[in-house]
């Protein structure tokens, strides 16, 4: 079809319109002056009392009603033309005059511009559901088949490099990434969910960096390709408030570990300096300073722990290493506890079980609590005894006594955070983190903890740490990164065998 | 790189803590100076050979890991003789503290590490 240029009509439609009323004015003198002739009026008198006056007359008649009569044309052309895409010079209709306003030619404009402003609103490309996405607080993500980006709303974590190119910007943790979780669906699943907490989008060094939780949907073979669907919600606030409880809770620490430096290693000190003059009953209160300050350390680690565990921060180096060399960490630390308050400790761990993938500064603390409550459970005399075993792809570790006992009532709630056994409160200090933490740490080793227990009998507390060479593989994969670091019962030291406790 | 260990640089703020590690060192034969300060323990290190250099990451005036960043980095060492030990009481976070893994020989809280602990990390480091 022909593009008409709409500035251009109402000028062509006038000059025709204005053809048709010349002519029709030609005929309006040539018809009364022809019938005058015919009926035998002298020419010259034809011509002065009809041709004449209505030569002058009809024109001025004519194009008076052409003017009023094609007004609205003109305005009307006038406002769709402006209103139109094309490009023109023609000024706007003056459509406030009162007789527009009363003949109604104002509002059948204004009718013209309320259409156009409706129709020209939306982008060409717009859809109701983009507006929607766009809308949203959250942040919208689509991957296709290949894992790039095809759809990211404003609020997604997205950037976009220097070719155009978009891609998210999220720090998963290395042993848990979106890349992945997708190779792994795409081998092996036709649908899928997974949720990711506390994601940062920097590095810690960026102040601006931010916190999401994030929601990832997989559907293999989605209509237009949109195989994963991410949705990410922004909880920097809500999560600042807990970096802030955590860097409080690191400063208590830090405060509390100054004073109990001092005090375990003045008694240190003395131990070795005075160490031969001190008398049987001397030494003994002196190791009862010592056991209380390095149970004291032990709290200060068990709620630094519990703090960092809650908020997912607590973080395990996982290396290969002997239960019996980390259990030697601690061996003369616990044997001290139990000496110092008339228990007896038998340890049995023997030296070539096989190694396990496991953090020594956390498994010492799992070993100390353990120990520690077989202690405080245990009779004046009561025995407790260390043993381990090979059971199946794991080392299962048994911490006995022969004290007073679980309830079965109690058993399912001994792990839970703050719960001190109803016998215990009265009798028997703690802060009632000690298992739940261990619990905490035995399960991020991919182990298991358990107790069985009969009332006034004893208690058998058992975890499991997978043995390293069924993990190696995954560690590896992992890149624990840690190689030729060896984990002590309160840190690290490289290229070294052995931290003697 | 791997010297025997005779020489003991300790960089601690702290008076008591300070004096117990000095006290125990030196009484289990190493020889030992002890500074109070990060821009002190800067100075010491630089200005003399040590075989060990334990550093507290609190300090005043310039932080543990600052100078240990100064100390050693990615460009130069100028410590090449000496092995680091952090010796802190503060709970890093885990970035921070991989960071410092490739700098530091050792990482060890200083309230589970008493001084008899200590003098037997050294003499294994030794072996």
């Amino acid at each position: 079809m022909k593009t008409v240029r709409l500035a251009d009509y109402f000028h062509g439609h006038k000059g025709r319109v204005s053809i048709v009323a010349i002519l029709a004015s030609i005929l309006a003198v040539a018809i009364p002056t022809v019938v005058a002739l015919m009926a035998g009026v002298e020419l010259s008198k034809a011509l002065l009392i009809i041709a004449l006056p209505l030569a002058l007359l009809v024109p001025i008649v004519i194009f008076g009603v052409l003017h009023v009569a094609l007004e609205p044309l003109d305005m009307i052309t006038r406002a769709i033309t402006h209103v139109s895409n094309q490009a023109n010079d023609a000024t706007p209709p003056d459509i406030n005059q009162p007789r527009h306003e009363a003949s109604g030619l104002k509002q059948m404009i204004q009718t013209i511009y309320d259409r156009a402003s409706l129709t020209a609103a939306p982008a060409a490309d717009s859809h109701p559901e983009t507006e929607l996405s766009d809308s949203l607080p959250c942040g919208i993500i689509v991957l296709d088949s290949a894992s790039s980006v095809i759809y990211a709303n404003p609020h997604a974590p997205v950037v976009t490099n220097s070719q155009g190119v978009v891609s998210l910007k999220l720090q998963f943790r290395a042993d848990n990434t979106l890349a992945e979780w997708l190779a792994s669906d795409d081998r092996d699943k036709v649908s899928d969910q997974r949720f990711w907490e506390r994601i940062p989008d920097d590095v810690p060094e960026r102040p601006e960096r931010r916190f999401f939780d994030v929601l990832a949907i997989y559907e293999k073979g989605a209509a237009n390709d949109m195989v994963t669907r991410i949705i990410t919600i922004d909880r920097t606030e809500a999560y600042s408030e807990e970096e802030e409880a955590v860097d409080f809770i690191s400063v208590a620490a830090h405060e509390l570990r100054g004073p109990i430096t001092v005090i375990r290693g003045y008694l240190d000190v003395l131990i070795d300096e005075l160490g031969p003059q001190l008398q049987g009953d001397q030494r003994e209160l002196i190791d009862r300073l010592d056991v209380s300050a390095s149970r004291l350390s032990g709290y200060v680690n068990n709620i630094l722990n519990v703090a960092k565990y809650d908020r997912r921060h607590l973080k395990l180096h996982l290396q290969e290493d002997r239960l019996s060399h980390i259990y030697a960490t601690i061996a003369d630390d616990l044997q001290l506890r139990a000496s110092t308050q008339h228990r007896l400790l038998a340890v049995t761990i023997p030296d070539d079980l096989p190694t396990i993938a496991a953090d020594r500064n956390s498994l010492t603390e799992v070993l100390a609590n353990l120990v520690d409550n077989a202690i405080k459970y245990s009779p004046e005399g009561g025995q407790i005894t260390v043993t381990a075993e090979v059971s199946g792809n794991f080392v299962r570790c048994s911490v006995i006594d022969h004290g007073i006992g679980i309830p079965t009532s109690v058993m399912n709630s001994l792990f839970t955070k703050f719960y001190r056994s109803h016998r215990s409160r009265a009798s028997v200090a703690g802060t009632g983190l000690g298992l739940y933490i261990s619990r905490g740490i035995v399960e991020s080793h991919g182990g298991q903890i358990g107790v069985s227990s009969k009332e006034g009998a004893g208690s058998t507390f058992i975890f499991s740490i997978p043995i390293y060479s069924t993990v190696a593989d995954t560690l590896a994969a992992g890149n624990n990164g840690n190689e030729g670091i060896i984990e002590s019962s309160s840190g690290w030291i490289k290229n070294h065998g052995k931290i003697g406790g | 790189m791997n010297n025997t260990i005779k020489t003991i640089l300790v960089i601690e703020d702290d008076r008591f803590i300070g004096e117990m590690y000095v006290r125990s060192l030196v009484r289990a034969g190493y020889t030992v100076d002890w500074v109070v300060s990060g821009t002190q323990g800067y100075s010491a290190a630089t200005t003399k050979q040590y075989d060990l250099i334990l550093l507290d990451i609190m300090l005043p005036e310039a932080q543990g890991t600052d100078v240990l960043n100064q100390l050693r980095n990615d460009t130069e060492d100028k410590i090449p003789h000496s092995r680091v030990i952090i010796l802190t009481n503060f709970e890093q976070d885990d970035e921070s503290r991989l960071a410092m893994e490739s700098r530091a020989d050792g990482y060890l809280i200083k309230a589970d590490i008493t001084p008899r602990k200590l003098i037997e990390i050294i003499q294994q480091m030794n072996t």
